[in-house]
């Protein structure tokens, strides 16, 4: 009796540990939810989660008239033609994350709209406040790291 | 002569050998409500609802398999407003100023639906502009949970939820 007592404690801590681990896990990947500014500073993006994927959108832009048109900017550049009057603010560059622990997003896509170009990508997060954003094609080691920072918002 | 026999002989196995022609059904998905919680802000909110097992009773009423489908495509998008109460702060779609809808899925990429921008004033009911990409159409069908998410552009804050009404409208081809 002591034995199977002792086996069935055993499988309950197991258990409370694997959820505490899960647990924690989802809760790492929720850190990416937020505001965030580009290193341009050009721009703030929106992160937030979808199902069990975390997604970005333009929230803000510096300059958000297209010059030419004298309107809002809207996605020009989309290789799908029938997006092209697609708003820019409010368009999601970043697609398709999934948390992979250790402060990392991975199996996302990063959209340019100065090119109408799409770039796999990594996201990892210094601290609390600070985001890599690395695109890149085919080869993780031939891309570029843009940094971004969060954007706290005071409250009134 | 000889050519010409070669040449109908090669046709007839051709077409003998090649799929037999597709069948193509309409597919409604309406009753759709897009919400968005507020207080909302000016400028993009996001709004999304949960669609689950969307080719059950189409599957059923044509009887097929899932593997029997061959491909999907979006035909149309209505959305339509869907006051909360007549106190409502949004009525129609004048304090929108634009609208992209998209399907997302855990395990596929997110594809764009469709998009309208500008919005006209005074409009009640819309029809969005239909993307031509669309080549997961039928894998986001087939899931058995997938989410069509709205980015609605505001033109001022809102304290109100925004409810969506949405019909979708597919051609499935089998």
């Amino acid at each position: 009796m002591k034995k199977i007592l002792k086996v069935f404690s055993i499988a309950a801590l197991a258990i409370a540990l694997m959820s505490f681990v899960s647990f924690t896990k989802d809760e790492g990947g929720d850190r990416l939810k937020g505001i965030w500014e580009t290193s341009s500073g050009k721009a703030r993006v929106k992160i937030e989660k979808i199902g069990t994927k975390y997604y970005g959108k333009i929230v803000w832009l510096k300059v958000p008239i297209d010059p030419e048109t004298k309107k809002p900017k809207v996605d020009k550049n989309n290789p799908d033609e029938s997006m092209r009057t697609k708003p820019l603010r409010g368009y999601r560059i970043l697609k398709d994350f999934v948390y992979k622990g250790k402060s990392t997003w991975e199996d996302g896509t990063i959209y340019d709209p100065e090119n109408g170009s799409t770039y796999n990508c990594i996201i990892t997060m210094k601290g609390d406040k600070v985001l890599n954003i690395r695109g890149y094609i085919g080869v993780k080691a031939l891309g570029r790291t843009d940094t971004w920072k969060r954007v706290v918002i005071k409250k009134k | 002569m000889k050519v010409l026999a070669l040449l109908l002989l090669a046709t007839a196995i051709w077409q003998g050998c090649s799929r037999p022609a597709k069948n193509t059904s309409k597919l409604t998905i309406d009753n759709i409500t897009i919400v968005a919680e507020g207080p909302l802000f000016e400028g993009s909110n996001t709004a999304q609802v949960e669609l689950s097992n969307a080719l059950e009773q189409f599957l059923s009423s044509h009887e097929l398999t899932m593997e029997q489908l061959q491909s999907a495509v979006l035909t149309n998008c209505k959305l339509s407003i869907s006051p909360a109460s007549d106190s409502a702060e949004v009525q129609n779609f004048d304090q929108l100023q634009s609208i992209s809808v998209s399907f997302a899925a855990d395990a596929l990429d997110m594809q764009a639906a469709g998009v309208l921008n500008p919005i006209e004033d005074g409009t009640s009911e819309i029809e969005i502009n239909i993307a031509q990409e669309q080549e997961k159409t039928l894998d986001f069908l087939k899931q058995n949970v997938f989410y069509v998410v709205a980015d609605a552009n505001l033109e001022q804050d809102l304290n109100d939820d925004l409810q969506i009404n949405c019909t979708l409208e597919f051609d499935i081809n089998y």
